[in-house]
């Protein structure tokens, strides 16, 4: 009878960012995330599960993404609440540069792979809309070719754009 | 900030990315070059292409319009498409304007080429292209009286271990779809001939040839349609599903095979009342939208009708863009000619 009655509980884990912050955050929620999965089932539930690679806020969303997509508690989820969470994730991927490219950091070392999904798609698309100085700049990516190298690998490809 | 571009995540990024994109995207840094230049990539990313749903960057269609051009070009504007009502609701067509001056040679690559040596030879060899996804490489088959395959990555042909196929010829007449690895045809099976080996009974259906493992297959038509000669029908995509246009000139019904290769699966999903009034599709896209030819539909606007309405020869065709091809160094600097894959 009490076991009964314990289940009928949420169980909360308490995850730490890098720089300290702790979140509570329902244990069947956390489990979105296949690292926190193992992590839960060695056996941390008991104290609290460092999260070192994400700092506060980068957590504090991705607790966000947590919620919103834990399994619901009544069975499947319905046509409707699909399309709600599909307008929700791309609202939730409506951030800046820096911070979308910390999500998917973030759900890459978490395993998270509907989020990997999610930010990889948002940031080809922003790729595909910019020139590759443009994305050098955003994506902070050091252009390691000599200018003739990287003539070279321009022309190689312009028949294709003829 | 430059962990975030861990090799992993770029990659997966990457493969999101139409080809268009990523050939510009070959000149980011040296990491992102060796990335999309690795040959495990250019599979991957079409294997990606083909699962995803997303319509801009699975299958289109191609288009032919003169006897010139063998890819869409400017003056390719001589079509509309059709957005046909859902299949549940069967209701009233909306028609849409669009123009495929967008497309481009790369994207057309290796499908139409591949049509234009198929259409100038006679009637009496069938011809067929598809991509072999086991091998990467595409190939065209010719059937006459046996069976040869041109493989673009060795640039030369090859009698297939199988023979024709016996007691059966096909059709040549529109594209032959590329669908679940495999080309079709619209062929007569002979069935029996009478005392003076004259044919007698055939059977319409389609033959399939599975390009990978060089197997023909006969796939049953629709009953009610097996009886008729298949004049009026044509082999096309939609969807990712095997279909039926029938018609002459106008179009009258449209039968898609649901589950691939299962005959009792054929389900009519356009009927005539449906399609009153309307032309036979050349095609149609991903999105299930139908291409048809200008000249005949009466609601258009903006649209130049001349080349349709010298009869130049239209055909459409699905294809994918792969990286597969730019793989390989001979096709990495120029574009093939016209004529110049014949063996």
């Amino acid at each position: 009878m009490s076991s009964t009655l314990c289940c009928s509980f949420a169980k909360n884990v308490t995850l730490r960012s890098s720089d300290g912050q702790t979140f509570e955050v329902e244990e069947a929620a956390a489990q979105v995330s296949q690292t926190i999965k193992r992590m839960i089932e060695d056996g941390c539930t008991g104290s609290v599960i460092p999260v070192p690679n994400l700092t506060g806020p980068v957590l504090a969303l991705v607790i966000e993404y947590f919620k919103k997509h834990s399994p619901p508690s009544d069975g499947c989820p319905t046509a409707l609440l699909e399309m709600e969470i599909k307008d929700w994730d791309a609202k939730f991927v409506a951030v800046d540069n820096d911070t979308l490219l910390d999500l998917t950091l973030a759900a890459h070392y978490l395993e998270i792979q509907g989020l990997l999904d999610l930010t990889c798609h948002r940031v080809a698309d922003i790729l595909n809309d910019n020139s590759v100085e443009k994305i050098r700049e955003i994506f902070h990516i050091k252009n390691d070719f000599t200018p003739e190298e990287e003539a070279e690998e321009r022309s190689k490809i312009q028949w294709a754009f003829e | 900030m430059a962990q975030y571009f861990l090799e992993e995540i770029v990659r997966e990024i990457l493969l999101k990315l139409p080809v268009k994109s990523l050939l510009r995207f070959n000149s980011v840094n040296k990491e992102w070059r060796s990335i999309i230049e690795s040959p495990t990539f250019a599979s991957d990313h079409l294997a990606h292409i083909n699962r995803s749903d997303n319509n801009s960057t699975g299958r289109l269609l191609a288009l032919k319009v003169s006897d010139e051009t063998y890819c869409p070009s400017k003056n390719t504007t001589a079509i509309i498409t059709a957005c046909l009502a859902k299949q549940e609701t069967e209701q009233a067509c909306q028609y849409n304007v669009k123009s495929f001056d967008e497309y481009t040679d790369l994207m057309t690559l290796p499908q139409p080429c591949a049509y234009e040596t198929g259409y100038v030879h006679p009637h009496s060899t069938s011809w067929g292209f598809g991509f072999d996804s086991r091998t990467n490489d595409c190939k065209v088959v010719k059937i006459d009286s046996q069976v040869q395959i041109f493989s673009l990555a060795t640039g030369s042909w090859k009698s297939s271990r199988v023979g024709a196929p016996p007691a059966c010829s096909s059709s040549n007449r529109g594209p032959q779809p590329f669908i679940n690895g495999a080309i079709h045809w619209l062929a007569s099976i002979r069935i029996g001939n009478d005392a003076n080996q004259v044919i007698k009974y055939q059977r319409q259906s389609i033959l399939s040839f599975d390009i990978s493992n060089e197997i023909f297959r006969e796939i049953m038509l629709p009953k009610t349609l097996s009886i008729h000669s298949p004049k009026f029908c044509s082999i096309t995509e939609y969807g990712k599903s095997l279909a039926l246009c029938v018609g002459g000139i106008w179009f009258n019904s449209l039968w898609v095979m649901k589950e691939y290769g299962a005959a009792e699966t054929w389900t009519q999903v356009l009927n005539h009342n449906t399609l009153v009034g309307l032309p036979k599709p050349l095609g149609f896209s991903s999105s299930g939208a139908a291409l048809l030819k200008t000249s005949y539909v009466p609601k258009c606007t903006k649209i130049k009708t001349e080349n349709a309405r010298k009869g130049a020869y239209c055909f459409a065709g699905s294809y994918v863009e792969s990286l597969v091809l730019l793989n390989q160094p001979k096709f990495s600097r120029k574009r093939p000619r016209r004529g110049e894959w014949m063996g």
